[in-house]
């Protein structure tokens, strides 16, 4: 039986990503995202030599971290974790100091070039809130995101879980992240020519 | 295996350049205290012609310091935010209150400072008159008062390399070197500071002989840190050869700071005398530019070396 309490989450599955963004284009159209800062994004990398090569789509966003660096420094408490486990920012309260986006491991904030405060994926709350899904899992066309909440046993997502080896984003950290990987080729090297 | 990048996003930090700015001043006010303060805690006569422009030197150089703060705020008008919303687990939350106590309690020091050594001062006429009275109701002397500013100084310079050191993930920063490294850092930048204001007074040989020594003694520690910073980031991880990399590619770093900042002020600084004063003016601001250099090195490269993992 589900809990009172909700810890929403996300599994990206990398084996059914194909890389169109449109995660990130609709994030950006149903979340006024600036132009140069990104809350939903896919990072693209070539591994292997040929003729075995094979290229890798990462789907990311915020990690919305149980032990979320960007909450831990935040100066005026204006980063915070909801009641459901979902990071969020009070934007009101935010002195756009930037310390939270320099802290976060996972560069998933941004700083709003209009509203000059700190800004990030919030798992589209106000849709959640509707009963929708968030607008980068409603839109993904190879189902590759599931959204849902970790702590009823019977939602897609933690069944999913339970069926698929998952892995994080940079597990060595401690944030204890509630986004999770299928079949992603992460942790392993540096973005830039590693070898 | 070889990686290729094809596509990947990497959000911009919006720390620029007034971070390292303001990291760089704070460390001059505090450098100068400390020279200042060698004679009124630790009863060093020969400082004592200079513990008064050196206190007066530190007064000075932290005025930029608030406005570099409120400039890098992109909500400049929420500050007061900081001071409602206090964060225990925040390291900047501690700093705020550091940056308004220590300016605080240094103009009280000038003030009894100057009333010590009969000098007035216009400016802090009133501050003066209150210091004079507190003295004689707290009990709390020139050397207590002191020790009191120097503590919250040193505090106030260490907590930027706490708010460093925290960040996860970046392997620049995360070292318990760093601490040292930027307190050695200001007090060489500070003394070398109180060196040029010295110069331009009446100086004594045998104080200027003595900062010389501070500077090299300082500069020899910065070397110290520098090579114990090299061993451990290249032979710890990957993360730290990357970043070790990319510190040395970065000519503000080796050229700048090592060999600019440190290597030819040891060299110029032999023998220091008051005859070659060009020359220790020149290696004083070469050190003042190597500090400098440092600050926008270890920040910048600290966020580009993480971004190498996101």
């Amino acid at each position: 039986m589900p809990t009172e309490k909700k810890r929403y989450g996300m599994v990206i599955d990398t084996r059914k990503c194909v890389g169109c963004m449109s995660c990130t284009i609709s994030c950006k159209m149903e979340n006024g995202v600036p132009f140069d800062g990104f809350r939903a994004w896919v990072d693209m990398k070539e591994r292997g030599v040929f003729p075995r090569v094979k290229r890798n789509f990462i789907p990311k966003l915020c990690n919305h971290c149980e032990n979320a660096p960007c909450v831990t420094v935040c100066p005026v408490k204006a980063s915070y974790i909801n009641d459901d486990g979902v990071v969020l920012v009070d934007q009101k309260r935010c002195i756009g100091c930037g310390y939270c986006i320099v802290a976060c491991p996972y560069s998933a904030r941004y700083l709003h070039e209009g509203l000059k405060v700190a800004d990030k994926c919030t798992f589209c709350v106000h849709r959640v809130s509707m009963g929708l899904e968030p607008a980068c899992v409603h839109n993904c066309m190879g189902k590759a995101r599931i959204f849902g909440d970790f702590n009823d046993p019977l939602s897609e997502i933690s069944q999913y879980i339970t069926k698929n080896g998952v892995q994080t984003l940079r597990p060595d950290l401690g944030t204890n992240p509630n986004v999770f990987y299928v079949d992603a080729e992460i942790n392993k090297l540096p973005n830039k020519g590693g070898k | 295996m070889n990686t290729q990048d094809v596509y990947v996003v990497v959000n911009a930090s919006p720390w620029n350049y007034l971070v390292p700015l303001y990291i760089f001043f704070k460390g001059l006010s505090v450098g100068a205290l400390c020279i200042s303060v060698l004679y009124t805690v630790f009863r060093s006569e020969r400082f004592k012609s200079l513990a008064f422009p050196a206190a007066l030197t530190s007064l000075l150089a932290f005025i930029p310091v608030p406005i570099l703060l409120l400039a890098d705020l992109h909500q400049p008008l929420r500050f007061w935010h900081l001071l409602v919303n206090f964060n225990p687990t925040s390291v900047i939350s501690w700093g705020t209150w550091l940056i308004i106590l220590y300016p605080l309690c240094l103009l009280w020091y000038i003030a009894r400072l100057g009333l010590s050594q009969g000098i007035s001062i216009p400016v802090l006429k009133g501050v003066q008159e209150s210091a004079s009275t507190s003295q004689s109701t707290s009990g709390l002397g020139l050397r207590g008062l002191s020790i009191l500013t120097l503590s919250l100084a040193l505090l106030a310079d260490l907590y930027t390399a706490f708010l460093l050191g925290v960040v996860k993930g970046k392997v620049l920063w995360n070292s318990a070197l760093l601490p040292g490294y930027f307190l050695t850092s200001a007090i060489v930048t500070g003394a070398a500071l109180v060196l040029i204001v010295y110069l331009n007074k009446k100086p004594e040989e045998k104080t200027v002989r003595t900062l010389v020594r501070i500077i090299q003694g300082a500069l020899a520690l910065e070397i110290f840190f520098a090579i114990s910073q090299w061993i451990t980031l290249g032979a710890t991880s990957l993360q730290g050869q990357k970043a070790l990399e990319l510190l040395w590619k970065d000519p503000m770093y080796l050229i700048g700071d090592i060999f600019l900042g440190i290597l030819v002020p040891l060299v110029l600084l032999n023998k220091p005398s008051l005859n070659k004063k060009p020359v220790l003016m020149i290696s004083a601001l070469l050190v003042i530019l190597g500090g400098l250099l440092l600050r926008f090195s270890i920040v910048g490269v600290g966020i580009q070396a993480a971004a190498l993992w996101n």
